[in-house]
């Protein structure tokens, strides 16, 4: 069912990463995201597994959550780890050695491996604690309510930040509504008979249109009354309003921000001070 | 028993949770066992969330039972399960807010839909469409019109009548009769009880209205979390007022009166779910016969 989908769901609970202040979770995927793609020496890499896995352990989300975050990755990651895998030409003699119709050579050094092993262990890193950060632990509003706190310095340059957010706030809304919607408008033309998984590209293209007009139609509809809805309350534009709930930083806030800025530090030093032999 | 014999749905020991594996895991349907009678009106009622669409949907096998078997006639519909679309031409199946999945250009061939799926001959397609559209009260005029220049109720009906045209031997309807005036209720939900008593279509009609339910129901399954709480003839059902009330149904004000005639000690007897039947009865305690007031 489309409704199953995790990736960008928010998961109710309440641990550490739950009170922390939206925005200090914004800066703290940045800086993690620095950290995971500058990292280069095995150790900076061992740190940042372990402290990943620290903050797994301390968000109280269940373990078969996060592997579900990754199995959409999985596809993608095995591919481009098996052409980093036989794309690294190493210094030492190859592990492994085909020729292909003595057009190309297929070859496994062990540099390759670790490249191909690294690189993904980084996107896994990647994908866990943007997760963790952004998606399960901050509901979409507070999210863009972050983001348009963030982004506020830019109205001085006529940017309508506050309109932005009104827009990506309402998208975020609606995307549960719509899947939701979908997956009504299927059953119904699936009641009729409608089959959408068989035939040829071009029928099953040709059957998703009992599914499009309608939901294009309830679209309209729903932007429609949405709109009213919101001018019967006087809505006209979002810069001065005022919020329900503010944010405010407190000290473990500010702390768990230098905290990250200090791992992303370490790496960096680690880079430099204890390097390994691969080039990543 | 002789009742088993003429069923024509039946579920038994079905259960199906949503969002199973995660933290937001809901009971829809806990061992739910029950039968529906070939040709009979059957109401489904319950409080929002009681599993109503959920057992409806899983008639048809848009959803597959968590664990548990569905039997048409008979047969498993998951023996095989490629096979399921097949399933859905003999148990059509009418969506909440029907409406808004009507699509096509005009308002007959949105109707032909399911009969194009069929792979019928154009001509039976357009005889049976029109015919389903004289069952649902929609007047051949409106047939060339695009579906998204009807009034609610009109859509409404095309979408019923979409069902219908595949001439399914059981006809399940998910509250069919939501969100319209008392006008458009009573043709909607009086032209689907004539339409089952003439083609003798078996029909299965969800609602949370105890008052429809007393007018055109044979049978009425009551659930109540996730569970059926009463199953039985539409007498049967309303003579256990106590338990309708504890599920948060609201009775009907006829069957509340007589109800507590009853406690009070008048013994009447007979339909005591219907104005009519409560006035006959009234009326013959007082031996006054068949005269009306």
């Amino acid at each position: 069912m489309l409704k199953d989908i995790t990736l960008g769901q928010y998961l109710p609970g309440d641990s550490f990463l739950y009170r922390l202040d939206p925005r200090v979770k914004i800066g703290a995927t940045i800086l993690s995201l620095v950290a995971y793609f500058s990292a280069r020496s095995l150790y900076a890499f061992g740190l940042l597994t372990l402290l990943t896995a620290l903050l797994v352990f301390l968000s109280g989300i269940s373990f078969r959550v996060i592997l579900r975050a990754i199995r959409p990755v999985v596809a993608v990651l095995l591919i481009m780890g098996i052409l980093v895998l036989f794309t690294t030409k190493g210094a030492g003699e190859p592990y492994f050695s085909l020729s292909v119709f003595s057009l190309f050579d297929l070859e496994i050094y062990p540099e390759g491996i670790a490249r191909a092993v690294l690189f993904s262990l980084r996107i896994v890193l990647l994908v866990v604690s943007t997760c963790l950060f952004l998606t399960y632990t901050t509901t979409p509003t507070s999210l863009t309510d972050a983001l348009a706190s963030v982004l506020s310095p830019l109205t001085i340059l006529r940017v309508p930040v506050y309109d932005f957010a009104m827009m990506m706030t309402i998208a975020l809304r609606f995307i549960p509504t719509l899947a939701e919607e979908t997956d009504k408008i299927m059953s119904a033309q699936k009641a009729r008979g409608a089959d959408f998984s068989s035939g040829s590209l071009i029928r099953r293209a040709r059957a998703l249109i009992p599914i499009l007009i309608p939901l294009f139609a309830s679209s309209f509809r729903r932007a429609g009354e949405l709109a009213t809805a919101m001018e019967c309350r006087c809505y006209r534009g979002g810069a001065g309003r005022t919020k329900l709930r503010v944010f405010r930083l407190r000290v473990w806030d500010l702390l768990f921000l230098f905290l990250c800025g200090a791992i992303l530090a370490s790496v960096f030093l680690l880079n430099t001070w204890l390097p390994t032999g691969i080039s990543l | 028993m002789n009742e088993t014999v003429n069923e024509i749905l039946r579920l038994s020991d079905v259960s199906y949770a949503y969002g199973a594996g995660t933290p937001q895991r809901t009971d829809a349907l806990d061992h739910v066992s029950v039968g529906f009678q070939k040709g009979k009106i059957t109401g489904v009622i319950g409080h929002t969330g009681s599993g109503k669409s959920t057992l409806v949907q899983l008639l048809n096998g848009l959803l597959r039972p968590d664990s548990g078997r569905v039997f048409f006639e008979g047969r498993d519909i998951w023996e095989k399960p490629k096979e399921i679309t097949a399933l859905r031409f003999h148990v059509g199946l009418v969506m909440q807010y029907p409406e808004y999945q009507l699509f096509d250009e005009t308002v007959e061939k949105d109707i032909g839909f399911g009969l194009r799926n069929m792979k019928l001959p154009p001509e039976e397609i357009g005889a049976r469409v029109r015919e389903a559209a004289a069952f649902a009260g929609l007047p051949e005029e409106l047939l060339k019109k695009s579906p998204f220049d009807l009034s609610g109720g009109e859509k409404r009906r095309a979408a019923v009548a979409g069902v219908i045209a595949m001439r399914p031997e059981v006809l399940v309807l998910d509250e069919p009769a939501a969100g319209l005036d008392p006008r458009g209720r009573r043709q909607i939900l009086s032209g689907l009880h004539r339409y089952g008593r003439e083609s003798g279509t078996t029909v299965i009609l969800v609602s949370h209205s105890m008052e429809d339910m007393a007018l055109y129901c044979d049978h009425i399954v009551v659930m109540d979390h996730a569970r059926v709480l009463l199953n039985g003839t539409t007498a049967e059902v309303f003579s256990r007022t106590s338990e309708l009330l504890a599920a948060g149904l609201d009775i009907p004000e006829i069957s509340r009166l007589s109800a507590e005639l009853l406690a009070a000690g008048v013994p009447l007897s007979g339909t005591l779910y219907t104005v009519e039947g409560v006035e006959r009865s009234l009326l013959s305690l007082l031996g006054k016969g068949e005269a009306s007031c």
